[in-house]
């Protein structure tokens, strides 16, 4: 939900005094500024690199934004700075995990993503979440991240861009190809359910 | 816009990312057009279920964990140690910089002083120039590159992307399109995409996206205007001078942090400290390449500007002005008259065509009759 104006200015605000309070060393407002972002981050965290190692990368991310908070210059948004180091730290654990992974073309990488696995039986096979929830992880990571990062975290396409240090134009056309997919997977999923029935 | 077109823009036209012109030219595809109205419900359906996923929370322990990892002093803007050390290498480098000063600014306003010479004369060959035309060989070539290089080399150092969406009413569409097409080569721009639509009883329309050197932008726009009847027009501006001076101080950042990688590597003894070292350089380049990569994109796409140029032909005006009954009732008339006319003109041709079958009766009847009346006469 968008918060209204007044909200959102006094929110800027508090922000802006916290920043200022953890540079200058206050743990209080870094324990603030945490119970800001700690859910947010691991959220991310948890989609980029999957449940097993989202605590570890949140806990490298969170360390590594508080001890640079003193870098910070509010050239961006504060929410932008925290992503873009969360996904840094994440996009290393994917690196350590697929070292010969490197970054091609959207089309390869997504046929680079796990080629035996069938996205849509994952859907059905995880009765744990809802299946929309199910199909976003069943994207490619390519998708993924972008889709997460709108839709999920709430960033315009200007800040996913900053955040992905990729031209603005790339996430409007990966986003676009992610809910095309996104729509794909969850027909699969539902017709396949029907069949098993 | 077509419906490729329109279903590629659909997202980002629900997620309010679209300029004014294209907006306008969606929604009036998705007025004419069902099928793509279908994929937008669908398209919007999905991104509501999306924002609606619940997101999960952190462990618990996670805080406690983040809290001991941090270095008490790390999150301080200025630690008094370091303070000192800065202090005492930016006192050592102003005092080499004053004696380094001394040595070199006779030599350094006499180079200035043969720069500035060279630049007037440059400036005066480039003034005799005609428009269009490079002033010296391979000028031309240079042209997108030069912008960009002067800002940085001078005093304000500006790096915007510039954008135009411009919609044009036009007489003709192919002329207005040609025209178009010579006045972005006549600057050393070109055409990156291209569409045209020919809908019956719709007006030929089509879309352009061409790049422009910087220096030639608002010129270009303002000759793209002079091409029919500018209907909508939206320029922007993204100032990325901040990141850029951001990412060239990052990329010499990383490369230090390089050089001290590889030294630490020369050094290493055990194969721990060579597979540490080589995921640490591992990381490092792969970062200088991320910001390399940025660096370049940026540089490129603020010294050549985007024009989204939409043309469309003007419909044709109905010669009745609407409601006149007099003209109405006369050129209802005269359409019956042509029809009436052009009844009887097929029923003569048919008569004539069929004459065989009704003549020699028809002669027959009428010699028989004749002959009956003149019978009829004598008795």
């Amino acid at each position: 939900m968008v918060p209204s104006v007044p909200k959102a200015m006094a929110e800027q605000l508090t922000q802006r005094q916290l920043i200022a309070g953890a540079q200058s060393g206050s743990r209080e407002a870094l324990e603030k500024l945490l119970d800001l972002y700690e859910d947010r981050v691991f959220a991310l965290a948890q989609r980029m690199v999957g449940p097993a190692e989202a605590e570890d990368a949140a806990q490298e991310a969170l360390i590594q934004i508080c001890s640079s908070i003193g870098g910070f210059r509010g050239r961006s948004d504060l929410s932008t700075w925290v992503y873009r180091v969360t996904v840094n730290v994440c996009l290393q654990h994917r690196r350590r995990r697929n070292p010969e992974v490197t970054p091609l073309e959207d089309d390869a990488l997504e046929r680079q993503a796990d080629p035996d696995a069938d996205p849509a039986a994952a859907i059905d096979r995880n009765q744990l979440k809802s299946r929309v929830d199910a199909a976003i992880d069943a994207l490619p990571e390519v998708y993924r991240d972008v889709v997460v990062l709108h839709e999920l975290m709430g960033l315009t396409y200007r800040e996913c861009a900053a955040v992905l240090e990729c031209p603005v134009g790339t996430v409007k056309s990966r986003l676009s190809s992610a809910f095309v997919k996104l729509r794909e997977l969850l027909r699969d999923s539902v017709s396949e359910g029907e069949v098993a029935i | 816009m077509n419906c490729q077109r329109t279903q590629q823009e659909i997202k980002a036209y629900i997620d309010g990312e679209l300029g004014v012109v294209t907006r306008f030219r969606l929604s009036r595809h998705l007025a004419r057009c069902a099928g793509c109205r279908k994929e937008m419900d669908e398209m919007t359906d999905l991104t509501n279920q999306l924002r609606n996923v619940p997101g999960p929370h952190a462990p618990r322990g996670l805080r406690d964990k983040v809290m001991a990892g941090i270095d008490a002093d790390s999150t301080r803007t200025s630690r008094p140690r370091r303070l000192l050390r800065t202090g005492a290498a930016v006192a050592a480098a102003l005092l080499g910089t004053m004696l380094l000063a001394a040595v070199m600014f006779p030599v350094f306003f006499r180079a200035r002083e043969a720069s500035r010479h060279s630049e007037a004369l440059r400036n005066e060959k480039m003034m005799g120039a005609p428009f269009g035309q490079p002033a010296e060989p391979g000028a031309a070539d240079s042209a997108p590159q030069a912008a960009p290089k002067r800002a940085e080399e001078g005093g304000m150092g500006l790096l915007v992307i510039k954008t135009a969406d411009v919609y044009v009413e036009v007489r003709s569409f192919s002329d207005a399109n040609d025209r178009a097409i010579s006045i972005a080569k006549s600057v050393g721009g070109y055409v990156t995409d291209s569409s045209a639509e020919a809908v019956e009883d719709t007006p030929t329309s089509g879309e352009l996206t061409i790049r422009v050197p910087v220096d030639a932008f608002e010129r270009v726009v303002e000759q793209f205007g002079k091409l029919g009847v500018v209907k909508s027009k939206a320029i922007t501006g993204e100032d990325v001078t901040g990141e850029v001076v951001d990412l060239e101080s990052r990329i010499r950042n990383k490369r230090a942090e390089e050089r001290q990688y590889l030294d630490i590597m020369n050094r290493a003894r055990s194969i721990t400290d060579v597979v540490t070292v080589s995921n640490e350089l591992y990381r490092v380049r792969a970062e200088i390449e991320q910001a390399q990569g940025r660096l370049k994109y940026l540089r490129s796409a603020s010294a050549m500007a985007t024009v989204n140029l939409t043309l469309e032909e003007k419909a044709k005006m109905k010669p009745a002005a609407a409601g006149s009954v007099i003209y109405n009732s006369f050129t209802g008339a005269t359409a019956s008259l042509k029809s009436t006319l052009s009844v009887f003109g097929v029923i003569a041709v048919w008569m004539v065509v069929y004459s065989p079958l009704w003549a020699v009766p028809v002669g027959i009847w009428v010699y028989g009759r004749r002959k009956r009346v003149a019978a009829d006469a004598r008795q």
